[in-house]
């Protein structure tokens, strides 16, 4: 760690992690209701867990990558944060916001938008902290040197915000509802967080695998194009059977089936450097962080998004399991993973020590990744049943479920596997080890 | 990023004779297109079918064959995608020759699947 | 960075540290990876094109009777013109003459607003034939594909009026190669959905 201001990144990191757990858990919990449907009906319904466990995902990621931005920014920069103050008064504020958010969700306050459930004064309070972190990143750009790192970074943060204000706008008609709603969904995370994905993880490549600066950011330059080429109007892709006009097929077939390339790309280009680096990074458990992101991204988002892409296709899987399937490989290659990557490469710099606990991340790694790939697995198998009986067959939709209930309990197992994974990588980030802190060395970053 | 422009620049600069066509062919390559093209709408005005007809293999080959082959001028003489390009040129080409293919089978499929035979 | 990193990359420095062979190529290599990007898009249209008209053979050759062959003819003609254009401004920036680099750039962008005038009078003859984009499976085709393509010619347009305003060697190449593109995508466009029936 080169720059005292750095530190603040702390905070947002275990935060991050602590709310990562509380989605984990919650997800635990909403897979357990999915086998015994009338557990917890009373006190905490369904729709009340599943809110929790999907809102807990998106603030945690956010708030990783306002604790990555606080971390690369002053390396990429060269210079401190322009007010580390503000960075904490905006973490306690942003953190109060999701609790106040959660407990509200737990006495049924929420105005019942998938995942943009937040009361306005929460979500207000969103574009408060968001405006805070904007200010100060960018004033700390602004003073200092300017990278294709930095300057994608922050360029993709600044659309989050932006794009994030179409969930003030909420019209009464469903279907324009879903259009507008798609514009903070779809931009997202098939937008502009892939654009922080890309230039978090060319940082991690520089910094890691000793290749020239100037190399990564050409592959970055081409990952951002194809990016914005593909996302943006692959949009169309879920503007199929919503009562969009039906042109919107077109559109989303080409474009939301290219959007296949940018993940490849990030597939490629990780491998690639590492390949041609050759450096012996000590920290080997962000590295394989940083490489299992860009294949399960791969994999989550690209294979098993293009699965049920194409509008034909989607006429019968639309919102079964086979969502579900996608959305969870999705999440867990392209951004927790991410997330947890540059947590673990930049804890041991912000702590002081030598990357400890390898062994136990990279376990957790294994494990978690695993259970994730079984999840997907069982949850896809789930989705193409479901698909045969109730899409195709007519069948009802709870008779369908009781027939798709094996698949739910695997589950289930696997869920359970992801929690003793997460444990560990938590354990491994947060608990030092005894034998580390007598020898507190500080390894230098690359570069 | 200022670095590798530079370094573009100096490549552009080296390679700018051979890849861009002189006014001379490009001119050339204008008239072969151009041509091609008023014959393609001639013949297109010639024809006073009311009904809508299919063509045969061997006229939609030659149809789609003449844009291909105006495209790959245009890659080679106008982009300048020269031989320097090495194996990107291989995947315009390539990119070419799928549309080429892939026009003419939907075209196979259509006259099989039509009951009168193909004029 | 340890010598052997140094070695190592720098050994690579003509092959990798470059843009892969884009380099080599007319124009700054990031148009050249939006140029295939492109192609690929409209290739994907044009084929999606053909696979739908084999689904029904019958409803694509009634509705492409009304399409205006001529028109679209015409518009291949003066996009190649504007084309040439085009490269006799990269001719006229390689010897040092800006004044008709510029004047050559602002030909080519006129022969785009041609097009796009043209293309006009063919959307309007199909509006006031009571044709829109949700009448047939081929109507919604024409007009993505050829509407995209409108779009990109008015980006064209404008990125070749920026060039002029600042004609270096390297911006001259970079947006005569994104018209060159357009250019190149209409050629494609005009038999697939104009002239194979």
């Amino acid at each position: 760690m080169k720059y005292q201001s750095q530190k603040v990144a702390l905070y947002y990191i275990y935060g991050a992690l602590a709310l990562f757990a509380a989605q984990i858990l919650f997800g635990v919990v909403a897979g357990t209701v999915y086998v015994l449907p009338n557990l917890f009906s009373e006190i905490l319904p369904f729709n009340v867990i599943r809110m929790i466990h999907t809102n807990a995902l998106i603030v945690w990621l956010l708030m990783g990558y306002f604790g990555a931005a606080y971390y690369l920014l002053p390396e990429e920069c060269e210079t401190e944060i322009h007010s580390p103050k503000l960075a904490i008064i905006q973490f306690w504020l942003f953190l109060i916001a999701a609790g106040a958010a959660v407990v509200g969700y737990i006495f049924g306050i929420h105005e019942g938008r998938e995942f943009l459930e937040q009361p306005l004064p929460i979500k207000v309070g969103i574009v408060v902290v968001a405006l805070m972190f904007l200010y100060n990143t960018t004033m700390t750009l602004l003073k200092g040197r300017k990278t294709a790192v930095s300057n994608v970074l922050m360029v993709a943060l600044w659309f989050v915000a932006l794009l994030f204000l179409f969930a003030f706008y909420n019209p009464s008609n469903l279907a324009v509802d879903k259009m507008y709603w798609w514009y903070v969904v779809h931009l997202w995370v098939e937008g502009v967080w892939e654009l922080i994905m890309a230039s978090i993880l060319a940082f991690l490549m520089i910094k890691m695998t000793g290749v020239d600066r100037e190399v990564v950011e050409k592959w970055l330059y081409v990952m951002v194009s194809l990016t914005l080429f593909t996302g943006i109007l692959g949009t169309g892709h879920h503007y199929y059977w919503i009562g969009t006009p039906g042109y919107w097929q077109w559109i989303g077939n080409v474009f939301s089936t290219l959007e296949v390339v940018p993940f490849f790309a990030m597939v490629v280009f990780c491998f690639y450097m590492v390949w041609k680096g050759g450096r012996d990074h000590p920290n080997k458990s962000a590295l394989l962080w940083s490489l299992g992101c860009s294949v399960m991204a791969f994999f989550g988002a690209g294979v098993w998004g293009f699965m049920h892409t194409l509008s034909s296709i989607n006429y019968y899987t639309h919102g079964t399991q086979v969502t579900a399937a996608h959305g969870h490989l999705a999440f867990y290659g392209a951004y927790v993973m991410l997330n947890l990557a540059i947590f673990t490469y930049a804890l041991p710099y912000l702590r002081g020590r030598e990357p400890y606990n390898q062994q136990l991340n990279m376990w957790g790694f294994w494990i978690t990744t695993s259970g994730m790939a079984f999840m997907t697995f069982t949850l896809t198998f789930a989705g193409v049943v479901q698909t045969h009986l109730q899409r195709v067959l007519g069948m009802n939709y709870m008779d369908v479920q009781d027939q798709v209930a094996l698949f739910y309990w695997m589950r289930l197992g696997s869920g359970i596997a992801v929690l003793i994974g997460v444990t560990f990588i938590i354990w491994a980030l947060v608990v030092p080890p005894r034998a580390a802190s007598v020898r507190a060395k500080i390894s230098q970053p690359a570069e | 990023m200022k670095k590798s422009l530079e370094i573009t620049d100096v490549a552009a600069i080296d390679m700018a004779g051979s890849c861009i066509a002189s006014v001379r062919t490009a001119c050339v390559v204008w008239g072969i297109a151009s041509i091609t093209t008023l014959i393609a709408v001639i013949l297109a005005l010639g024809d006073n079918a009311v009904e809508p007809i299919t063509l045969n293999m061997f006229a939609t080959g030659f149809i789609v064959a003449v844009g291909c082959i105006k495209a790959a001028l245009i890659l080679r003489y106008y982009l300048g995608l020269g031989p320097a390009a090495g194996s990107w040129r291989a995947m315009f080409i390539a990119f070419l020759i799928v549309i080429f293919l892939g026009v003419l089978a939907a075209q196979g499929v259509v006259i099989l699947m039509t009951p009168q035979a193909a004029s | 960075m340890t010598a052997q990193t140094q070695l190592s990359s720098g050994a690579e420095d003509n092959d990798t540290a470059s843009w892969g062979g884009l380099e080599l190529l007319p124009g700054h290599p990031i148009m050249w990876v939006l140029i295939l990007s492109e192609l690929v898009v409209f290739g994907a249209f044009l084929l999606t094109f053909s696979g739908a008209r084999v689904v029904d053979p019958q409803g694509f050759a009634q509705d492409q009777m009304q399409l205006d062959r001529l028109a679209g003819g015409i518009n291949t003609l003066v996009l190649l013109t504007s084309g040439l254009f085009a490269v006799f401004a990269i001719q006229a920036v390689n010897t040092g003459n800006i004044c008709r680099s510029r004047l050559w750039l602002v030909l080519a962008s006129l022969g785009g607003a041609i097009f796009l005038i043209i293309k006009m009078i063919e959307y309007r003859a199909k509006f006031d034939a009571g044709i829109g984009l949700e009448s047939s499976t081929f109507f919604t085709l024409y007009f993505l594909i050829t509407g995209f393509h409108a779009l990109h010619v008015v980006l064209g347009i404008g990125i070749l009026m920026v060039v002029a305003i600042w004609p270096s060697r390297i911006n001259v190449e970079t947006g005569a190669a994104f018209w060159h593109m357009v250019d190149m995508v209409w050629v494609l466009v005009f038999p697939v959905i104009y002239l194979v029936r």
